[in-house]
């Protein structure tokens, strides 16, 4: 926890990024050697199957090392090394990309590029090793990576109708997702389909926007191919022929899904599709939408309240400047300061023990000292917030989703629904805004399933035809709510009670409050509906939004009035898979410790340790500790340097329990206390790793995954082994 | 409307094993690795995904054969050693070494193995249950055999395997009666 100097800082980072060229080289010899390999056995399911799976695993692996070479470069301020890695991660990008969307192979001329690219970049580093050493010319190699990127003229026309390796058109890298949106502008109920949206070429997208012009009918039509179709004679062929014969055929997509082969197949024709003239699963006619250029949105179209349909792809960002100037930080980036901060509150808390322990009258000095100590611990808790702030993004991202979800649901059940959006521009940590995509969906359907009614029926009781859904986000002190609101005919709370009742969850048959029924609704397995129905039914839903928002240490509340509707509240806390976290080590192995279970960190004096048949005691101030050694409790082998010095963790709850005396309290040892951490809480559930003492695990940086200790019930378990 | 391209023709066909092989029989899909030198196989709508063996964090007091966690997609899952689970010799890690994270009954769990870079198309057929002459630790776990020309591969049964009682029926030494996992030290 020293602060590092220069010389200390650059050591750090020769070690750092030479770990990174050996995996790197290691990565390419072994991509060189599995590329070579492919051409010979490319039609075998062995290649496909075992050569590309470690394939796109080492493009990612080599783009992470380039990804964090040139994060270390840059911090030490070598630009030709951070340039040259930021080259090679672009390629590396790209081929990725084409990988997976065109199932191009890898290419061997970007290996051979990439390889050349890393003895230079080797060479670069070396200037820092040997300051003698002339910086190297890094210009053919980034041009070089740059001309496979965006290969001229010529390459671009061959590529459209060959799709060869190696020769992306330059149009296509160009392409920003706002360029994908371009298809989903023409064709919006293509965007449950990403597969289909992201293998669209600049041909294939050409061919979209004049089969719409000319006013044609386009379908997805769906094709699994089976032993038994082959059989028949069903094959892809033959459904591709059917195709040709009646329209137009944009794009092929090859799926393998649960051991299955599917096809999908955009298609157009000047006639609208008939499934039964197709040979196919499925045949999903698809709305074309002729669009004039897609401008910024208008301002009022962003309000609160109002009914916010946007055009799908990002459009947002193609508007003209009258947006905050916006920088894109990598996740990783930020949880670098977070963990830097952290630091600083450790040193700042160290700086409190020295000051402490002055000694003497209090002087002008000290009360100068203590004040900027106090300053100082304010200026962390905002550099805290402020880092926590940049993690957050808007929840539109997760809202945008819903428009169409809406749109499906209500034609499929013949509801008339109106969709509002408020506050879609509330900031939840970017993690969270993904995974309440789900849960939330959930509760959609349920609204448009479960909830508003048919137009007569809601004619007939004096409402307005058509059902309003609301979403609403607000903050609300450290945590945020989501509402899912809609008008509908309320839930039946005697309905529930029955249904309880019958499935024997309550003893009698009283009624029930709105709480009680969103308990009991939350059940797996528990349904009033008589009928599933597509959306939500067989009480599938409620009990995973509720488990979800659990997992994110949330809360899941509901009010219901009979006629009125229903709303279903979200409670989130905003840093909610965040833990704030001490990392210790023990022998040879580190964990991650939530510090609200840490009352205070201590230093053992080894010296001062009464072994005693009840086992190791350290007298203190108010008795004294009972030490549980981490590496006993958990068996953890040795280290290669036996600790010099040992630390104790005191627990923040006493969970001495029986048979000890009050004075008592249990002291978790460790050898090492290393730093403070916010980290990302991932639960272990497998029965084979989920172990008591054991509250989760956490991912790493690099990928590898650090255990989180639950300290209560460790101790718990310790004391009652040895007084057991 | 063009015709199809030479590329993606041939790669519809690699992709379309019925438009290439007349077969009446029903397809297994196997995907096979090895474990101190013999072929096991896995059916392949049971694997989600073959990976490169990357750090495996330590899980204490787990049973002996788990190697530990690792993140998979974002997922923390089990290791498990198959060498150790099939009680032989453990060995080291080695770049052909394998995690082929499979999914059981929602569980995904990752079988640490000694290679795994072939995929093999049989008939149902062609799995025969499992000699009675094999016996072992193993017989228990195969489900059959597939005998190729100069080649014996043993299809093992997952969820026998990686049962989620297992520990309890395991003679793993792991204490009874208490909750805790920690074994008594001398």
């Amino acid at each position: 926890m020293e602060p590092l100097n220069a010389g200390e800082f650059l050591q750090g980072f020769l070690e750092e990024s030479g770990e990174h060229i050996q995996s790197i080289n290691r990565d390419l010899l072994r991509l060189e050697q599995i590329t070579s390999q492919l051409e010979g056995f490319a039609l075998d399911d062995a290649g496909r199957l075992a050569g590309e799976v470690e394939q796109e695993e080492l493009l990612k692996s080599l783009f992470r090392s380039f990804h964090t070479l040139k994060g270390l470069a840059g911090m030490i301020g070598l630009s030709e090394a951070a340039q040259l890695s930021h080259a090679m991660e672009a390629a590396l990008n790209k081929m990725q990309q084409s990988m997976a969307a065109e199932r191009l192979p890898v290419d061997p001329v970007l290996i051979d590029h990439l390889f050349g690219g890393t003895r230079t970049l080797v060479a670069t580093i070396d200037t820092l090793r040997s300051p003698g050493l002339p910086m190297p010319d890094i210009q053919p190699d980034v041009r070089l990576l740059e001309v496979w990127l965006h290969p001229g003229e010529e390459a671009v026309s061959a590529v459209d109708e060959q799709h060869h390796a190696g020769a992306p058109s330059a149009a296509d890298a160009a392409e920003t997702p706002a360029g994908k949106g371009g298809v989903l502008d023409v064709l919006p109920e293509l965007s449950p389909y990403p597969e289909v949206v992201q293998s669209l070429g600049e041909t294939e997208q050409r061919k979209v926007g004049a089969a719409a012009q000319a006013g044609q009918s386009f379908a997805l039509i769906i094709f699994t191919s089976t032993a038994e179709r082959a059989a028949r004679g069903e094959n892809v062929d033959r459904v591709r022929q059917q195709i040709l014969e009646a329209g137009t055929l944009i794009k092929a997509v090859p799926v393998m899904a649960a051991g299955q082969m599917r096809f999908m197949f955009l298609a157009a024709a000047p006639q609208p599709w008939e499934a039964g003239q197709l040979l196919a699963d499925e045949v999903i006619p698809l709305a074309a939408q002729v669009m004039p250029q897609v401008g910024p949105l208008p301002e009022t179209a962003r309000g609160h309240g109002k009914l916010m349909i946007e055009p799908h792809g990002g459009s947002r960002e193609s508007g003209p400047a009258s947006q905050p100037a916006v920088v894109r930080v990598d996740l990783e980036r930020l949880d670098d300061l977070m963990r830097y901060a952290g630091d600083l509150l450790l040193l700042r808390s160290r700086l409190g023990n020295h000051l402490a322990g002055l000694e003497g009258p209090p002087t002008a000095a000290r009360r100068g000292l203590k004040q900027t100590y106090d300053q100082l611990g304010r200026t962390l808790r905002d550099l805290r917030r402020a880092i926590l702030r940049a993690r957050m993004v808007p929840l539109a991202e997760t809202l945008n989703h819903m428009p169409l979800v809406v749109r499906d649901l209500a034609r499929s059940q013949q509801k008339e629904v109106r969709l509002v959006i408020q506050g879609d521009q509330t900031e939840v940590d970017k993690v969270l805004v993904e995974r309440l995509l789900d849960p939330l969906i959930h509760l959609v359907r349920n609204a448009i399933s479960h909830g508003i009614e048919r137009p007569a029926e809601r004619l007939a009781q004096g409402k307005p035809e058509r059902g309003t859904l609301t979403l609403r986000a607000y903050p609300e002190g450290d945590h945020i709510l989501i509402e899912v609101a809609d008008d509908g005919q309320g839930v039946d709370l005697a309905r529930v009670a029955d249904r309880a009742a019958q499935l024997g969850l309550r003893p009698e048959n009283g009624p029930v409050d709105a709480d009680e029924a969103l308990e009991l609704i939350t059940r797996p397995g528990f349904s009033t509906r008589a009928q599933a129905d597509l959306g939500a039914g067989r009480g599938v839903g409620l009990d995973v939004v509720q488990r979800m928002v659990h997992s994110f240490g949330g809360q899941l509340s509901m009010e219901t009035r009979p006629g009125q509707g229903t709303t279903f509240r979200l409670h989130l806390p905003l840093a909610l898979v965040i833990a704030d976290t001490v990392f210790v080590r023990c022998g040879s192995e580190r964990y991650a410790v939530p510090r609200d279970s840490i009352a205070k960190i201590i230093e053992i004096d080894t010296d001062k340790i009464v072994m005693t048949e009840g086992g190791e005691l350290l007298p203190n101030q108010e008795g004294y500790y009972v030490l549980y050694r981490l590496a006993d409790l958990l068996d953890i082998p040795e280290g290669v340097d036996p600790p010099r010095r040992l630390f104790g963790l005191v627990g923040q709850v006493n969970t001495a329990g029986q048979g000890l005396k009050r004075t008592s309290s249990p002291l978790l040892v460790v050898d090492q206390v290393m730093n403070l951490s916010e980290v990302v809480v991932q639960t272990i559930n497998d029965p084979l790793v989920a172990q008591p003492g054991i509250g989760g695990a956490t991912q790493m940086g690099d990928g590898s995954v650090v255990l989180i200790l639950d300290v209560p019930s460790l101790l718990r378990m310790a004391t009652r082994r040895l007084y057991a | 409307m063009p015709e199809r391209s030479a590329s993606e023709r041939s790669m519809l066909e690699s992709l379309m094993p019925e438009s290439r092989q007349i077969s009446g029989g029903m397809q297994e899909h196997l995907i096979l690795f090895e474990v101190a030198g013999t072929t096991y196989a896995v059916r392949s709508e049971q694997v989600q995904l073959v990976e490169m063996v990357e750090t495996i964090t330590r899980v204490p007091n787990a049973p002996a054969f788990v190697e530990g966690v690792m993140a998979v997609r974002g997922q923390v899952i089990p290791v498990i050693n198959m060498r150790k689970r099939f009680q032989m010799e453990p060995a080291p890690l080695t770049l052909s070494s394998r995690l082929i994270v499979i999914r059981i009954s929602g569980r995904l769990i990752g079988m640490l193995v000694d290679a795994a870079r072939e995929f093999l198309r049989v008939d149902a057929n062609q799995i025969a249950p499992p000699p009675e002459t094999l016996t072992g630790p193993l017989a228990a776990y195969l489900e059959g055999v597939v005998s190729l020309p100069n080649r014996l591969i043993l299809l093992v049964n997952l969820p026998l395997l990686f049962r989620s009682d297992e520990r309890e029926a395991l003679a793993e030494p792991i204490p009874s009666g208490e909750d805790h996992p920690f074994v008594e030290r001398s």
